[in-house]
């Protein structure tokens, strides 16, 4: 029982480890709790799309500037 | 005298939950880190910098004209406990509470999205390496390789954004403003390590 409650309380103390944000708008705090929720948990479902639309952005804005980037980019290691 | 039985323990014990971090840092960042906060353990720490410098050692023999690994290796030491002090002391402003092991230990584990990248390149610099042309496989790559590094740099901002709030216990106005002030020291220290071709992208 001892060992039932010592796990409990570690897990209560590392839930309640931060206070919850508060933005000092109703609306945007919960505007940020809408999108932090995405990305609290397999955040890389949102993510790799997000990241393939704007890669496919850039290249329609800047076009073959992108190449040049991903050139500077793998000579960057 | 050092037992060797429980050395060899520890180091597999720390590999292992090295490892079972960083699954949850994909799949659970939030939870993730919050534990790793908590973390007491120094062995994971010493494994971590064991990973990076294997890396520093394998990109040696990629690199043209390279400084010694180990060189390059005690530059990313200096830049990461300057970076966390930074962070720590800024932070005793807001909370004078924090604990800089803590934040040593979280953002030594927020180094992940970045040595995947580094690792990631060097492997593709191997296997295709660029320049890139402009036909439809080099667009086609580019687009593939910049989705592939914002999503790491994305998953990056999101592991130092959780390391800075449950090891310095800030919220989210004082962590974008901590940020912010980093980004003024960040971007010169960045242009000296790229001009004397240390970093040419900061390991960091």
């Amino acid at each position: 029982m001892k060992t039932v409650n010592y796990s409990f309380n570690k897990k209560i103390n590392e839930i309640f480890l931060v206070e919850p944000n508060e933005l000092g708008v109703n609306f945007l705090t919960n505007w940020y709790k809408k999108l932090v929720r995405y990305f609290k948990k397999t955040p890389f479902l949102v993510l790799i799309p997000l990241s393939f639309f704007i890669g496919y952005l850039l290249y329609l804005i800047f076009g073959f500037l992108v190449v040049r980037l991903v050139n500077l980019l793998q000579y960057g290691f | 005298m050092i037992d060797l039985k429980n050395l060899i323990t520890d180091f597999l014990t720390a590999i292992i939950l090295v490892l079972r971090n960083f699954v949850g840092l994909i799949f659970y960042p939030y939870k993730t880190m919050r534990k790793i906060s908590l973390e007491k353990d120094e062995s994971q720490l010493l494994l971590i910098f064991f990973f990076i410098f294997c890396y520093f050692k394998f990109a040696y023999f990629l690199r043209d004209k390279p400084y010694p690994a180990t060189l390059i290796f005690l530059i990313f030491l200096i830049n990461f406990f300057l970076t966390t002090g930074f962070f720590y002391r800024f932070g005793q402003i807001f909370n004078k509470k924090n604990q800089f092991f803590s934040l040593v230990y979280t953002f030594l584990y927020s180094i992940f999205p970045t040595l995947v990248w580094f690792g990631l390149t060097s492997v593709l610099y191997i296997f295709l390496p660029p320049p890139r042309t402009t036909s439809i496989f080099g667009i086609s790559f580019s687009i593939f390789y910049l989705a592939l590094s914002l999503s790491l740099f994305f998953w990056k901002l999101i592991l130092v954004f959780l390391a800075l709030r449950f090891s310095l216990r800030l919220s989210f106005y004082q962590i974008i403003y901590l940020l912010f002030l980093y980004f003024f020291w960040f971007v010169p220290c960045s242009v000296f390590l790229y001009y004397f071709k240390i970093f040419r992208v900061p390991f960091i």
